[in-house]
């Protein structure tokens, strides 16, 4: 009894705070895909721009010792990547799945590519510091709450601001109406004098910056360590969540957590359950579940009208 | 001195001339018609004033002074405010988002208190009562326009223009807006208004310039002229076809229509009360602007869209709402006005379009399997028949000429030998040339027993063509006539909402 | 309005030596940017692209090998090609090939008395009929829903991959065969598929994508149902004109595509591997995007461009032990294809605007 009781107990907490660490990246990830959709473009691409961000981040920790640097690095590739795809998606207007894909390939191979030539020589692995978790004075002690929420790496917390700022950008301000309104109806956006392509560019670069973030994030606060398999379609899942949130902040910050949650559950329900239940099933539950949301949702009239239509003046 | 002043504005497009050396001039606070048929250019020039498109020739002035609207944005910061004929407006947004989209910069918080305020001034100003906090897709028509008015209101445009506003209204959302222009003239706005209603531009117009073919034929005052004298010279020609016809004896009714009814794309009411006889042999002209439900009647008796009410008889055959395959069978043959994006398969060689129709058939196919040399063999038929310029049948239809894409059509349908043929703007964008040939071979089919609905906005097409007229307005049949001593003058005026008694 | 002087007919030949010109670019420029990266990793490119090529085709070893990978390649890069024919966006060749390979892994494991005549055929037919329930699925939901068939595609090969990973961990894992992975006993000799080339694991597979690939052109190009295929892919208003059942052929391009592709897992466990483990796949299905897309979307091109790609994943190796290369540049190149038959497009699309 008493057992089963502890094991609830620290069972719990650490099953949701373990949510809100694993969850972090993804939602990262997904509210950067937001700005993207909200402006009607669809970039496929995450899952590479996260694995370069991982190892531009835990490069540019490794290499000056700095782990804000690394931050740095990484926001700043995943945003050029993902000027990438704008050129391809906005100016060149070609089918944006096609060019998320291969956006995807491009820089999941370039980071392979880069992680082999710069360490693929060292004898052992190389690691960083990274960030460790902050024990907020005074909140962290307390009983439960202590634990789930305040004693976590300050990246999570930068993660919570970013969905805070995010939902004031998008609903509060006035470039986030415009950038909603050029995802919904550019040609009435157009016929105002905003400039389409700008805003789409823009929201692409964020949404390139965030899922550099994110995936940096994975090597800098979580493993302290590259390796080719630190995203692992954690990308694909960011942009499930998008769906998922309904293409908002809040809604996103839920379904990551959630996703973070079903993770963090299963790692756990592993030890606990051992073979009774496979924890594959578990595993499937997120994207059945988004396969589920797509179908009964209909998407169309949640999902800025204008999502994955490329725009050309004087086209209908 | 003019308000606004466009001097000899030319626009081409590949392959035709939207606007021809056009003039046009705009005294302040009047409301200045523009009246023509589909074509004649009015779209364009206004595209042309609100910076969407750019002149090839000719210049803009202001109040006396040259300006150059590059973007809309320039257009807006001179004062000039455009509603489009489809509303630019943001459906998922509620209606004071749209109004103050794009004005406020960006950083700026989206507390809206201070602009509510003005937008609550100016819709008490000019008698637009409209709730701010609504959703656009909640709306109806009118209430969009509305929003699209008080919009341009907003950002203190002086000139209005508004593209057929009234095409979306009921007519007592159309005496409102006509309430609101009075108003809006009060308060010593200039309105341009696009119309082809001759009845409302008499309405509410101060001067009315007519355009037709791309050229500004005359301006009026509206007091100077009537209303007859104006729809002739909309829908007068410089061209004149000439076919003789033979009379056709009674013959047996073809295609029945009864009581037809059908929606449009955006779920409003397309067609109502369409009923008519087609009869062997004979070319029953459907005139009317397009927009009036033309392409509607044509999809519903094609099988390509459902009637909400009514009936289609072939022969003694109830064909109304049959699917699209069974309507292919039963011989009913259609020609749409949308060559490249219905009718045809751009990125497919002449002879997969030519089988589009029967590729599930004998002689094209059997056993799932196409049949290539009977196909390559009825395509060069067609192509030596119809006179197509094709180098081969594998050529790719989309570098063929308008001419030989209208003839690729006809031959498709003609070969299926269709008892009823409907052809919607056969002869728009083609040359005189192939205008003509089209017409021969329509006169041919007609000979041979084919019943053809005509659907045209091309007066003189219809009149050399038909044996009977019908005018079609808005959905409904505004009157039905024999092709004898036809008053231009009177036609011109059903179709734009006149109606008159069926003297058939 | 009024009509100037209607256009003459283009010269066709202009148009073909372009389109021919830009597609040899498309994979020139791709291979000319790896060239810069291996400089600037101070490697030789000429060296590394000849030993590249050399660990393809050079040995018999080396094009057994680059045969065997053409296999699954082919086959799932024609399933894609069908569904890319009806702009349907299956990019679940991968959890399609798992699924064939599930169903062949299962047959080959469970059902040992059966001999080669039925079980080979029986392999055949049931990973088809698996992977097009696998393609139909998000099909449906496409058609019905308006379900963007991307993600459903894409979210299905994870379930596949999972489902994997629970079968060759849990209820079909090898009491007797340890290795890194997690893997299957071998499957029964009669369900085998033979080698071509003794000493090679160059297998028939190959040979019965080629079958297929020649079979889907005639499906695509000489069939009603392939017509009905392309024509809603490029048009789909005007195929329902044509009096075309739009819903069904999108449904049917999306099975017949999953369909296939499971093949391509099938013989990857009958012909090369002869069990099913953890990663079977290096994601061949994704690859099969690129291939098809460089084949033009048409079989018989497909079957060059896989051969190509298969011997640029098997010297991809060689390159990296001769010269020092990480294999991952192929991965580069490959996507450098794409984004240069996008830019491609995208350049003629503007050409055509000016024009």
């Amino acid at each position: 009894m008493i057992w089963s009781e502890i094991l609830n107990q620290v069972f719990i907490i650490s099953i949701i705070a373990g949510a809100i660490r694993i969850g972090t990246p993804l939602i990262m990830g997904a509210i950067g895909e937001t700005f993207v959709e909200r402006s009607g473009v669809m970039n496929l691409g995450i899952e590479g721009l996260m694995l370069i961000g991982a190892l531009s981040g835990f490069a540019g920790a490794y290499a000056t010792g700095n782990v804000w640097i690394g931050v740095l690095a990484a926001i700043i590739i995943g945003g050029l990547g993902a000027l990438l795809m704008a050129f391809l998606s906005v100016t060149l207007t070609a089918q944006q799945a096609i060019a998320g894909i291969a956006i995807w390939m491009l820089f999941d191979g370039m980071a392979v590519f880069a992680n082999k030539v710069s360490y693929g020589r060292m004898v052992q692995l190389p690691t960083i510091t990274g960030f460790s978790p902050l024990n907020i004075p005074y909140l962290s002690q307390l009983p439960i709450i202590g634990q789930i929420l305040f004693s976590h790496n300050i990246m999570v917390y930068v993660g919570i601001l970013i969905v805070v700022f995010s939902n004031i950008i998008l609903f509060k301000t006035a470039i986030g109406l415009k950038i909603r309104s050029v995802g919904e109806n550019p040609l009435a956006a157009d016929s105002l004098g905003i400039n389409v392509s700008q805003i789409r560019f823009l929201c692409v670069v964020i949404g390139g910056m965030l899922a550099g973030l994110g995936g940096a994030y994975i090597t800098l606060s979580e493993l302290h360590l590259f390796s080719n398999y630190v995203i692992s379609g954690r990308g694909w899942i960011a942009f499930t969540i998008v769906y998922f949130g309904r293409w908002k902040p809040y809604g996103v910050l839920i379904a990551g957590l959630f996703f973070g949650f079903v993770e963090a559950l299963q790692l756990r329900l592993q030890s606990v359950l051992g073979t009774a239940v496979p924890y594959q099933l578990l595993l499937m539950l997120p994207y059945v579940l988004t396969i589920l949301v797509l179908t009964l949702s209909s998407g169309k009239q949640v999902a800025p009208e204008a999502l994955a239509r490329p725009y050309r003046r004087g086209e209908k | 001195m003019s308000f606004l002043e466009m001097k000899q504005i030319t626009k081409r497009f590949p392959g035709m001339i939207a606007n021809d050396q056009v003039d046009l001039s705009v005294q302040k606070g009047d409301i200045h018609a523009l009246l023509g048929e589909n074509g004649a250019g009015k779209t364009t020039l206004m595209n042309i004033l609100y910076g969407f498109y750019q002149p090839d020739e000719g210049e803009i002035y202001l109040q006396g002074n040259r300006v150059q609207i590059k973007s809309p944005i320039d257009a807006m910061n001179l004062g000039i405010g455009m509603i489009h004929q489809h509303f630019m407006l943001v459906s998922a947004f509620t209606v004071l988002e749209n109004i103050i989209l794009g004005t406020k910069s960006d950083g700026s918080l989206l507390d809206l208190r201070h602009e509510r305020e003005k937008v609550i001034e100016l819709s008490n100003q000019y008698g637009l009562t409209i709730d701010l906090d609504a959703k656009i897709w909640q709306l109806s028509l009118g209430e969009r326009q509305r929003v699209e008015i008080i919009k341009a209101l907003y950002r203190r445009a002086n000139l209005l223009i508004l593209d057929e506003p009234t095409a979306v209204l009921t007519p007592m959302e159309t005496r409102g807006l006509f309430k609101t222009l009075r108003s809006m003239k009060d308060e010593s706005h200039t309105i341009l208004f696009i119309s082809h209603k001759l009845n409302e531009i008499f309405q509410i117009a101060d001067r009315i310039t007519v355009l037709r073919d791309g050229r500004a034929i005359s301006t009026f005052n509206r007091s100077d002229i009537n209303k007859k004298e104006l729809a002739k010279m909309m829908v007068g020609r410089d061209v004149t076809f000439e076919y003789p016809r033979k009379e056709i004896e009674d013959s047996e009714i073809i295609l029945s229509v009864r009581d037809l009814a059908a929606l449009n794309d955006k779920n409003m009411n397309a067609i109502e009360n369409i009923s008519f006889e087609l009869r062997k042999g004979e070319i029953l002209g459907v005139a009317g602007v397009s927009g009036n439900g033309q392409r509607e009647l044509a999809e519903v008796i094609s099988g390509l869209r459902k009637a909400t009410r009514g009936h289609i008889h072939l022969k003694d055959k109830d064909i109304t709402n049959k699917n699209r395959k069974q309507i292919l069978h039963s011989g009913v043959g259609f020609i749409p006005e949308d060559r490249t994006n219905i009718g045809l398969i751009m990125d497919f060689s002449v002879s997969e379009n030519a089988i589009l129709e029967d590729h599930d058939n004998g002689p094209f196919s059997r056993n799932y399997v196409l049949d290539g040399n009977e196909i390559k063999s009825f395509t060069e038929r067609l192509i030596s028949e119809y006179n197509i310029k094709a180098p081969s049948i594998s050529y790719s239809t989309k570098l063929l000429s308008g001419g030989n894409l209208q003839k690729l059509l006809l031959a498709r349908e003609l070969t299926r030998k269709p008892q009823v043929l409907i052809a919607a703007q056969p002869t728009r964008g083609l040359d005189v040339a192939a205008t003509e040939f089209v017409h021969e071979t329509l006169l041919e089919q007609r000979e041979c027993g084919t019943a053809i609905l005509l659907i045209s906005e091309d007066l003189e097409e219809i009149l050399a063509l038909s044996d009977r007229i019908m005018v079609i307005y808005e959905g409904k049949i505004m009157g039905m006539l024999a092709n004898k001593n036809v008053d231009l003058g009177e036609v011109g005026m059903m179709m734009t909402g006149t109606v008159y008694e069926a003297r058939a | 309005m009024r009509q100037e002087h209607e256009m003459k007919l283009p010269k066709i030949s202009n148009e073909l030596r372009f389109n021919v010109l830009v597609t040899i670019m498309t994979i020139l420029v791709p291979f000319l940017i790896g060239a810069i990266i291996m400089l600037f990793i101070s490697v030789n490119p000429i060296a590394a692209y000849r030993s590249l090529f050399y660990g393809a085709f050079g040995t018999l070893s080396g094009f057994g090998e680059t045969m065997a990978k053409a296999s699954p390649l082919l086959l799932t890069s024609v399933g894609v090609a069908i569904a890319f024919r009806c702009s349907s966006w299956n990019i679940g060749a991968e959890g399609q090939l798992l699924i064939g390979a599930i169903v062949t892994t299962w047959l080959g494991l469970f059902f040992i008395p059966l001999p080669p005549i039925i079980i080979i055929p029986l392999a055949l037919v049931l990973s088809f009929v698996a992977g097009g329930l696998f393609g139909f699925i998000p099909g449906l939901l496409k058609a019905q829903f308006n379900a963007n068939e991307i993600i459903t595609t894409m979210m299905l090969n994870y379930v596949a991959v999972l489902i994997v990973s629970y079968l060759v961990s849990g209820p079909w894992v090898s009491e007797t065969k340890m290795g890194i992975t997690p893997m299957t006993d071998t499957i029964t000799p009669s369900l085998q598929l033979p080698v071509i080339i003794p000493g090679t694991r160059f297998h028939i597979g190959v040979l019965l994508g080629i079958v297929l690939a020649v079979f889907c052109y005639f499906l695509l190009f000489k069939s009603t149902l392939g017509y009905k295929i392309r024509a809603v892919g490029l048009n789909p208003r005007a195929a329902s004109f044509g009096g075309i059942n739009v819903k069904m052929v999108m449904v049917l391009s999306m099975v017949l595509s999953g369909g296939i592709a499971a093949i391509g897992g099938m013989a990857e466990v009958a012909g090369l591997h002869h069990q099913l483990m953890d990663g079977i796949s290096p994601g061949y299905g994704y690859t099969a995007i690129v291939v098809a897309l460089l084949g033009r979307l048409n079989p018989l091109g497909i079957i060059v461009s896989s051969i190509m790609f298969a011997g640029l994943i098997v010297g991809a190796d060689t390159m990296q032990q001769q010269a020092g290369v990480p294999i991952s540049i192929i991965n580069i190149i490959q996507a450098l294809v794409i984004i240069f038959v996008l830019t491609s497009e995208g350049f003629m699309r503007w050409r055509k605007r000016r024009a």
